[in-house]
């Protein structure tokens, strides 16, 4: 039997133990759809007879671009020309000290992560929640059925507060999320799905924002993540600055032009392959380190390696093709188109998780999370590679006579100083017993689910005293003004309060202290 | 108490087939992972949760066999070693070594293969006290072992 | 009269295998009707330790069926049937009292 007939059937009733007959839906079942929502362009996919297909609409092919633009009707999702905000998944969680934001020259100075565009000032969250529900409504064009959820995809790599970032732009959009899943996890879902591969297999994720190289075990219908790493800042996007750089231009659509075109020609508008490959080596010997670590990592070796799957636009780029070909010594897979696979994955995953499926996906936290400790140092609580969902608990003291409070700072990365680590979350134990330095018990548990979310919480032994937090990310939007802008969209027309609340929202400031709730 | 054997339904010794821990994962995990329980209410999600959890916990204790030992020895109610002098004079020249660029870490990956067929016959014969010395020698050259790795890492040797 | 309920060779066959599988003693199966689901009622379908006072108790193909009190007059004269195909895999009730299903055949209504 191969995996796909078993994923894509509709489970009917089955026979099960006393008690545990599972509960029926209540609704009549809407349509599921799965999304890669990627850095230069995304694409929707839904399966379809039992199988997965990327959706296409009349006067739209299967990649949608990830841009905004404003025009006189509103603002436009996937134009290419005119003033457009483009690649915004970079700046997804991200603060405005953050060196990618250089990349941005819509960002309004002093105003946290925001954009002008006309006369639009827009989070990152509401620029991929505008392109979601474009995504949403091709959906609902394509079907004439309401999208009922969605699986939607994020790289490996991608810390806690982009993945955050990211399920509050589906909820801003309208989307039920049915889970979050990595971008290669959902190619291997494709490949062992539609292609029937088993064994371990290496997926290189070189897109247009970020890599991710992810080792994955498939086994009787298990897909286990067996280690992840990656660089959120290497991807397509640095490859056309660098271009640019080199050809003297400001003009970065051009260069992402020339660098296509060098795909398949030996020059092009007197730019020659050879420089555009002296551009690039760089930036794959960086993803062959990272892939070389992971392996280490995982105590495996390219021998090990049954096969490589090639997900991403840069891996069309012949070089990239020769340079991991020569690592792995294999030829890579790339059967199924590497813009598409991701999303086919996430179809085949909401499916499932929609309407049951012998399949499972058992992820990986891809960042060690941690507290800060005396003197700036981190204390890893969980380190990175650690099988999903996880719990972990540390006891910690005081360390002044009578201490009343004790700061919790959770900080994610994998260096030794908090300070070279993301900023996740602060929160203060207060109320500490009186107690000579060293006596009070505080255990604080991490537990991170299923998706890779993390919830922190605090105990004080002695006392029972206890505090809860899920962690926010520190840059994007805070809860509450979250549930205020999704209460609003419902109360009026989706449509014209997103509008409405882009150019009010715009004007204020939207940077949110660190958590102190 | 936590009990890993049991999580995973499997015979508590130190003995384990890795491919037999792997497809009793499996098979758990099919059935309590929080992705079966997608549609279902809230108390259902966060028991699955909890089991997943458990069971993450349990296969990772399991797969690791310094791990292992180490909850053997604590069912069994050994005491973790904290001081042993040959162990410790052992560590100090090594590290002396480590420090003067001696490279020692073919002589640490002996050591660890000698301690490690030590605490299997321990096992095998059932010395919990001669596992308990063998498993607290092997935790310090693996701690030599990983500075030496990050030593060479740091001079850009790997 | 016709009987309560009626299994097909292929449902039979397939309960069979599960019974055995169990790795426990069953009475059997046990099936019921609950008022849950998107067209208002949805079926069970269990492994039976033991026969409860008020159940209908039938025999079909060697398999003991106990059937819930409270089901007996939505069920009369329904088929149970499994299906494996490419498209679904499961057990099927074909029921003559049912006036509607939703899609997907988890619930009906009467």
């Amino acid at each position: 039997m191969t995996f796909g007939e078993k994923m894509t059937k509709t489970i009917l009733l089955q026979l099960v133990e006393p008690g545990q007959t599972p509960n029926p839906h209540t609704n009549p079942p809407g349509i599921v759809v799965g999304i890669d929502l990627g850095t230069t362009h995304s694409v929707l996919a839904a399966v379809l007879e039992g199988k997965p297909r990327v959706l296409e609409i009349e006067g739209e092919g299967p990649l949608v671009p990830s841009t905004l633009k404003a025009s006189t009707t509103g603002l436009k999702v996937g134009e290419t020309q005119g003033d457009i905000l483009s690649s915004t998944k970079r700046l997804m969680g991200r603060g405005p000290e953050d060196p990618i934001c250089s990349q941005f020259p819509h960002l309004v100075a002093g105003q946290g992560v925001r954009l002008k565009l006309a006369d639009y000032g827009l989070t990152p969250v509401e620029v991929a929640s505008h392109i979601l529900s474009h995504l949403r409504e091709k959906a609902e064009k394509f079907f004439e059925l309401p999208v009922e959820a969605a699986v939607i995809t994020v790289p490996a790599y991608f810390d806690e507060a982009a993945r955050i970032a990211t399920k509050q732009a589906s909820a801003l959009a309208g989307i039920k999320v049915l889970r979050l899943i990595n971008e290669p996890t959902a190619a291997a879902l494709a490949y062992g799905l539609e292609k029937g591969i088993g064994g371990v297999y290496a997926v290189y994720d070189f897109g247009g924002g970020t890599f991710d190289l992810s080792l994955l075990k498939l086994e009787g219908g298990v897909f286990q993540v067996l280690g992840t790493g990656g660089d959120l800042n290497l991807g397509g996007d640095d490859i056309d600055h660098a271009l640019a750089d080199f050809l003297k231009t400001k003009d970065i659509r051009r260069a992402r032009f020339l660098k296509e075109k060098l795909t398949d020609h030996d020059s092009f508008d007197g730019v020659i392959r050879e420089d555009l490959e002296a551009i690039v080596t760089p930036f794959i010997t960086k993803t062959l380190r990272i892939t070389d670590e992971v392996l280490r990592n995982a105590e495996l070796t390219p021998r090990d390696v049954e096969g490589v799957v090639l997900v991403g636009g840069m891996t069309r780029m012949p070089m990239v093709r020769r340079e991991v070909e020569a690592f792995f010594k294999k030829t890579p897979l790339s059967d199924i188109d590497p813009d598409q696979a991701v999303a086919l994955g996430a179809a085949l995953s909401a499916h499932g998780l929609q309407y049951g499926s012998d399949i499972l996906l058992l992820d990986v936290t891809p960042l060690s999370l941690g507290l800060e400790t005396m003197g700036g140092l981190v204390e890893k609580i969980i380190p990175r590679n650690t099988p999903l969902p996880a719990l972990a608990s540390q006891e910690f003291t005081t360390y002044q006579d009578g201490q009343g409070g004790m700061v919790i700072h959770v900080v994610q990365g994998e260096r030794e100083f908090v300070q070279d680590c993301r900023s996740l979350a602060r929160f203060e134990l207060k109320g500490l017993p009186s107690l000579p330095a060293g006596a009070a018990r505080v255990r604080v548990d991490f537990a991170v689910d299923a998706e890779g979310l993390l919830t922190v919480s605090a105990f004080e032994k002695t006392t029972g005293l206890f505090q809860h937090v899920e962690v926010h990310p520190t840059y994007g939007l805070d809860q509450k003004a979250l549930s205020e802008m999704i209460l609003e969209s419902q109360k009026h027309g989706k449509e014209d309060i997103l509008k409405r609340l882009q150019v009010e929202e715009g004007r204020k400031e939207n940077v949110q202290p660190p958590s102190d709730r | 108490m936590f009990d890993p054997f049991e999580i995973l339904g499997l015979p508590r010794s130190f003995f384990l087939d890795m491919k037999v821990l792997e497809k009793r994962y499996f098979e758990e995990q099919k059935k309590v992972h929080p992705d079966r329980f997608a549609l279902e209410e809230s108390a259902e999600k966060a028991r699955a949760l909890r089991s997943s959890t458990h069971l993450n916990q349990a296969y990772l204790l399991l797969k690791d066999p310094l791990q292992r030992a180490g909850y053997l020895l604590k069912a069994a109610s050994i005491h973790p070693l904290s001081h042993d002098p040959e162990t410790l004079t052992k560590v100090m020249d090594w590290n002396e070594r480590l420090e003067e660029g001696d490279n020692v870490s073919q002589e640490l990956a002996k050591e660890e293969d000698f301690l490690f067929n030590e605490l299997e016959d321990a096992f095998k014969s059932n010395e919990y006290e001669k596992a308990n010395i063998a498993l607290y020698r092997i935790t310090y050259v693996k701690k030599l072992l990983k500075d030496v790795y990050a030593k060479a890492k740091g001079r850009g040797a790997i | 009269m016709a009987p309560v309920l009626t299994l097909t060779e292929s449902a039979a066959l397939r309960v069979k295998a599960l019974l055995e599988n169990r790795g426990k003693p069953s009475v059997g199966i046990r099936i019921g009707i609950r008022s849950k689901g998107c067209s208002g009622l949805s079926y069970t379908l269990e492994f039976a330790d033991e026969t409860g006072p008020y159940d209908e108790v039938i025999e079909a193909h060697g398999i003991k069926v106990l059937i819930d009190p409270k089901a007996i007059m939505f069920l009369i004269g329904s088929e149970m049937d499994f299906t494996d195909d490419k498209l679904s895999s499961g057990f099927v009730f074909k029921n003559p009292n049912e006036k509607g299903k939703c899609g997907c055949g988890e619930s009906f209504h009467v």
